[in-house]
């Protein structure tokens, strides 16, 4: 093991890919000598060439689209929306295109690609750069959504997500590209549609991802102090849905919560909330309780910024609601 | 460049594919009229020696992507007729089972990529499938219709320009029917032609009479030719004219019928006929005997489209 920030690890996963399988390539604006806006592919036209290393134009409508085209050839292109708002762009080739084509004509029209979105808040780049739309897109049947939390799942992650030879939307939450995390010596794919139970606990479960895991865990912390004994989940991909973790963890624990970045309507929350009416019903002492984005813009200023989404405090003072329901 | 002949052979067989494709979308038509067919079919009457000319001069290894009017496309790749009618049929012997009905059909044995429901959407398609050729060094050309209301998309200006500075061999078939829908294309475009547009891409572009399949059939193969030699992208346009509504009950109340009559005296299939009386001495007798295997063959193909269901 060695401790590598989500960015390194991302990196490194990218670039093992691109050396054992000549079938894919990276596409996208600004991957080639400037190295990607968030700097995951630096260095790579140089190694790989730019025919492994496509910058585009301004175009993501038309590269998504592309990208499906050569995916239903037999490539496996690796596509990166610079903010995943602009992924909005976009939804034609993965909605009617990229999830369709094996869908109507079988297997062997499948387009296995991957679409890194670097997504979600923190850092004030306002209304139309701090987006998730993971909520959006789990609408779309048979499309595939990881969300990792930490270095070493984004590396298996999108190992995984390249095994899987399916349309992908990988999102990567730009706040944790500089968190570090210890990363295995060699990478190796992990599974898509399973969560992992990341702190044990009695008491309530808090089902997160991405950002939200280390905000669930922070308040899991301050929680204990007061001896309320938390169990945190993280989901690794939101589509398909860890059903089975989160109802077994509500069987013991009761009580629950979820936590997103996307907003609460119709979000991650809402699905996880269904899922626990449908199957864990009887075992609740505590209605299921959703924390989300708030229903807005989210604002460029700092302080505004993180009203709108939920914080350790937040989380905490939910989290004392429903164990003294 | 030596100019590419089409031989009187071709020129027949051509005339047989746009005769047989006419035939089928007129009874597909009356199929629909009495409702025995669900949804809703775009048909190609007026547009076959766009299809026809088109992919005779497309070799093996060239790939396919067309779009929601996709019968006469299909046909001419050398789809099997029983195969598409099952599927406009909802049979599950149908090319996708019954899941994809009139505007959705892939064929892989004949690298037929695709048709599609969305507008303009199989045009980034085929440009990831030139890519794709390029970036593995596979043989053939991607090819993909469209229509001129496909030019009103964004996708189609940031595909033809990906294309463009690319050099991927890719070859844009605009047939151009005149109208998007209900909407003529003089109001859709501020420009007169669909390769006016061309000069944007710096890109070879070529406009020709859609219903002349000998003209478009030997423009067709020269182009092919040159893509194959020096990969690029080319945008054709096919003057062309949907004699058929846009789709099952259309009125047609967008258009006179006088332009329709100046349309009808371009028939592609009167004029190819009156080209193989020249050729090779076609006469009623040999018309009258195409006629009886055109119905004996759809007979068949609807037979088997309507032997099974789900």
């Amino acid at each position: 093991m060695r401790e590598l920030s989500m960015s390194a690890a991302i990196r490194e996963a990218l670039a093992q890919i691109l050396q054992e399988r000549p079938e894919a390539f990276l596409i996208g604006e600004d991957i080639g000598v400037y190295g990607g806006a968030f700097k995951t592919t630096s260095g790579f036209v140089d190694q790989f060439g730019s025919d492994r290393v496509i910058d585009t134009p301004i175009s993501e409508a038309g590269f998504v689209s592309i990208a499906a085209g050569a995916a239903l050839m037999g490539s496996h292109p690796i596509v990166e929306i610079m903010f995943m708002d602009f992924l909005a762009l976009a939804f034609d080739g993965i909605i009617n295109v990229a999830v369709k084509w094996r869908e109507i004509y079988g297997p062997e029209y499948a387009m296995p690609m991957i679409v890194r979105a670097p997504a979600g808040a923190g850092r004030s780049y306002g209304p139309t750069h701090s987006q998730s739309f993971e909520g959006l897109l789990q609408n779309v049947p048979r499309l595939t959504i990881c969300c990792p939390s930490n270095p070493a799942d984004a590396a298996s992650l999108l190992l995984g997500a390249m095994a899987l030879r399916e349309p992908v939307i990988f999102i990567e939450h730009k706040a944790l590209y500089a968190r570090k995390g210890m990363v295995p010596e060699i990478l190796t794919p992990g599974a898509i549609g399973r969560a992992g139970i990341v702190r044990r606990g009695t008491d309530l479960t808090i089902v997160a991802y991405g950002r939200q895991v280390p905000i669930a865990l922070q308040a899991a912390e301050q929680l204990a102090a007061e001896g309320i004994d938390c169990e945190v989940i993280d989901l690794r991909t939101v589509k398909p849905l860890d059903t089975e973790a989160i109802i077994s963890s509500i069987q013991r624990t009761g009580r629950g919560m979820s936590l997103e970045e996307s907003p609460i309507i119709g979000g991650i929350g809402s699905e996880i909330a269904a899922v626990i009416m449908e199957h864990a019903f009887d075992y609740l002492e505590a209605p299921f309780a959703r924390l989300g984005a708030a229903e807005q813009a989210i604002p460029c200023n700092p302080k505004l910024e993180e009203q709108c989404f939920p914080t350790i405090a937040t989380v905490a003072a939910k989290a004392r609601d429903l164990v003294a329901y | 460049m030596i100019p590419i002949m089409m031989q009187s052979e071709q020129l027949t067989d051509a005339y047989i594919q746009m005769s047989f494709i006419r035939a089928f979308e007129h009874r597909l038509n009356e199929l629909f009229l009495q409702g025995l067919i669900a949804g809703t079919t775009h048909l190609c009457v007026g547009q076959e020696a766009c299809a026809v000319g088109v992919c005779q001069a497309l070799k093996a290894e060239d790939c396919l992507f067309s779009n929601h009017r996709g019968h006469g496309h299909l046909l001419a790749r050398g789809a099997d007729p029983g195969r598409v009618m099952a599927e406009i049929f909802g049979s599950p012997r149908g090319y996708a089972g019954g899941r994809g009905g009139s505007q959705h059909m892939a064929i892989g044995d004949l690298n037929f990529m695709g048709t599609h429901g969305i507008t303009a959407g199989t045009i980034p398609l085929a440009v990831g499938c030139a890519l794709h050729k390029k970036l593995r060094r596979e043989p053939g050309v991607a090819v993909v219709f469209f229509g001129d209301g496909a030019i009103g998309e964004g996708i189609f200006h940031e595909s033809l320009n990906m294309a463009a500075i690319w050099k991927v061999p890719v070859l844009f078939v605009c047939e151009n029917n005149q109208y998007a829908m209900s909407t003529a294309f003089r109001k859709i475009s501020p420009v007169a032609h669909v390769v006016d547009r061309a000069s944007a891409y710096n890109m070879e572009a070529h406009r020709v009479d859609g219903n002349d399949v000998e003209a478009v059939h030997e423009l067709v193969a020269e182009i092919r030719g040159g893509i194959a030699e020096q990969p690029h992208a080319v945008l054709l346009e096919l003057d062309t004219y949907r004699v058929s509504g846009h789709s099952r009950g259309d009125p047609c109340v967008y258009r006179s019928r006088e332009e329709e009559a100046h349309w009808l005296a371009l028939d592609p299939l009167a004029r190819c006929r009156r080209r193989l009386e020249e050729e090779v001495a076609w006469d009623d007798a040999r018309e009258a005997a195409l006629r009886e295997e055109i119905g004996s063959r759809l007979k068949a193909a609807e037979a088997f489209a309507r032997e099974e269901s789900y």
